[in-house]
């Protein structure tokens, strides 16, 4: 083995920057595999609303939105149901189609409803048309020409006694931003 | 020398330290199981996302079906037991997708499969925040199986540290009626469990 | 320099094992149908055979193929319920992979979903057959062991894990329509 002092030096030397280059690759790692994890928290808890008011077109996510209908029926079981459309002219209805979207409704305890799949009963009777129209997403887009309104719907079932309802609707690409519309005072 | 015997003395008491945490730690299953919230029969038991009440428990050798007019029957090689009772989601719309029945012993049974989804049962179902909804949970298993059953429900199988809650049913295991049948409705509650009593 | 010594004697040593392994092929047990085959997980008795076109459910299918069919009983011996049987009773086809089999409860007739702990069941397990491969007078049905490990060695996880076969068993193919 060779021992000559300058040899130790440079080994020691070497040790040492070592350990200093640790103490920089390790939380560099560490902050490296926990970003995407950061991220996908951000997205889906940092929320910004863009408010709107039920009527009135609004700019969301490259397109023209507007809330055309947020009314509140007796359901068929004891529950409340809350039919919202709304319809979005978009320049590339395609594209827009092609983002997932989500379209909740939450009360002011922050209790949160997901549209129902099947109407309630008394949406077939009361609002018939309300069922030619479909869920935001892909297929409401699918046959609009640009410059031509898609038109949506979402239904929910809710506890009557629910109050300050506010609806909102999110698109993957938009986010943090939604689209958020408070329910009309009668 | 004294270098070998060191190295060989370092690597085994490293190897023993390993073989030690690799057993005294506890099991995997055990570091990624659900949080349970326990209960009885009758009472809502609330988990962090949802509660459950129970008020319900037949058992039979035979179990009937009657959809549309259509009937089935389900004969087993053990016994049927069917379990009803109450879910209500409590701040956000979800679904319970599983439950089990944990036998006295630590057998788990699953929700039966055989029994198509024209009969409505929890796990096909939707829960929306403050609508209480009346659930059907319907396992299939060996008699010894039944008394002091737990019954489990959780959102899904695959959520590590979600919420789950157990309610142990205290079924003695021997009043088995010969055969019950479950009609569905086409108006009021979704189902009928026949006999009724 | 030890630690590379010591990973190039390990890789040697397995290496060898697998040549070893391949010269000489562990001895299979054969068993005749209708004995109890307990596989670790399963109790597995095969029954009959047949090669036929109609699934157990008795309905014809719209575009008839090549079946061939396995009757057998089974209980899950294990503490959840499990469908995987696929991985322990396997059949063979001349120079071709078979797809992964169908099961059919006998009790309905129809496709089986879970089998639940302690419950002795039949059930039909069916292979679509390469159409222009004949059905063989008989056919050579494998089983497969599983063990339980309390501990993985990745995540310290309990499961079951497949093991070498413990039985062949030999059944005669009857020709059903």
């Amino acid at each position: 083995m060779d021992s000559s002092p300058a040899k130790v030096t440079s080994t020691r030397r070497g040790y040492w920057l070592s350990m200093a280059a640790l103490v920089v690759a390790v939380p560099a790692a560490l902050a490296a595999q926990t970003w995407g994890s950061i991220k996908d928290w951000r997205a889906q808890h940092l929320r910004q609303p863009v408010a709107a008011t039920l009527g009135q077109p609004v700019d969301y996510a490259g397109a023209s939105w507007t809330v055309t209908r947020f009314t509140r029926l007796a359901g068929s079981g004891g529950n409340a149901v809350v039919l919202a459309e709304f319809e979005a002219v978009a320049a590339d209805p395609k594209a827009l189609g092609a983002i997932p979207c989500e379209v909740r409704l939450a009360d002011e305890s922050g209790r949160a409803w997901q549209p129902t799949l099947f109407a309630d009963p008394v949406l077939r009777q009361q609002y018939p048309e309300a069922e030619q129209r479909s869920l935001c997403g892909g297929v409401a887009f699918a046959a609009i020409e640009p410059g031509q309104p898609a038109r949506m719907v979402a239904s929910f079932s809710i506890p009557p006694a629910a109050s300050s309802l506010t609806l909102s609707i999110a698109l993957r690409s938009a986010l943090p931003n939604y689209l958020s519309v408070g329910e009309p005072r009668t | 020398m004294m270098r070998v015997v060191r190295s060989v003395l370092a690597l085994m008491f490293a190897a023993f330290v390993l073989y030690g945490m690799q057993h005294t730690r506890p099991l995997y299953s055990r570091i990624t199981s659900p949080i349970a919230y326990s209960g009885g029969m009758n009472k809502r038991v609330e988990a962090s996302a949802f509660a459950l009440s129970l008020d319900s428990v037949r058992v039979a050798r035979v179990l009937n079906t009657e959809t549309f007019g259509k009937s089935k029957t389900y004969t087993s090689s053990g016994v049927w037991v069917v379990v009803e009772g109450e879910a209500e989601a409590k701040f956000e719309t979800l679904g319970l997708t599983s439950g089990e029945w944990l036998s006295g012993s630590g057998v788990r049974y699953v929700l039966t499969d055989r029994v198509p989804a024209t009969i409505e049962m929890m796990s096909g179902d939707v829960y929306q925040p403050g609508l209480p909804r009346r659930v059907l949970l319907m396992f299939e298993m060996p008699e010894d199986a039944v008394a002091g059953g737990t019954v489990v429900v959780a959102r899904t199988k695959l959520l590590p540290l979600d919420d789950e809650i157990r309610i142990a049913t205290n079924v003695s295991g021997k009043d088995i009626e010969p055969a019950i049948t479950i009609r569905r409705n086409d108006e009021g509650p979704p189902w009928t469990v026949l006999p009724q009593r | 320099m030890i630690a590379g010594l010591g990973g190039l004697a390990a890789s040697a040593i397995s290496f060898s094992m697998t040549l070893y392994e391949a010269a000489h092929p562990p001895q299979v047990p054969v068993m005749q149908a209708g004995q109890q085959i307990d596989t670790g997980r399963w109790f597995v008795t095969l029954r009959t055979a047949r090669t036929g076109t109609v699934p157990p459910t008795g309905v014809p299918q719209s575009q008839p193929v090549k079946l061939v069919m396995v009757d057998m009983d089974v209980v899950n011996r294990s503490a959840t319920p499990n469908n995987v049987l696929y991985r322990v009773v396997t059949i063979s086809a001349p120079a071709q992979k078979l797809d992964m089999p169908t099961a059919y409860l006998d009790r309905d007739k129809y496709l089986a979903g879970y089998f639940n702990p302690n419950m002795p069941e039949r059930l039909t397990m069916v292979w679509e057959w390469p159409a222009d491969v004949p059905v063989p007078d008989k056919i050579t049905v494998t089983v497969t062991g599983q063990i339980y490990k309390r501990r993985d060695n990745l995540y310290g996880a309990s499961g079951w894990y497949d093991r070498e076969p413990v039985a062949r068993v030999d059944l005669p193919v009857e020709k059903a329509p």
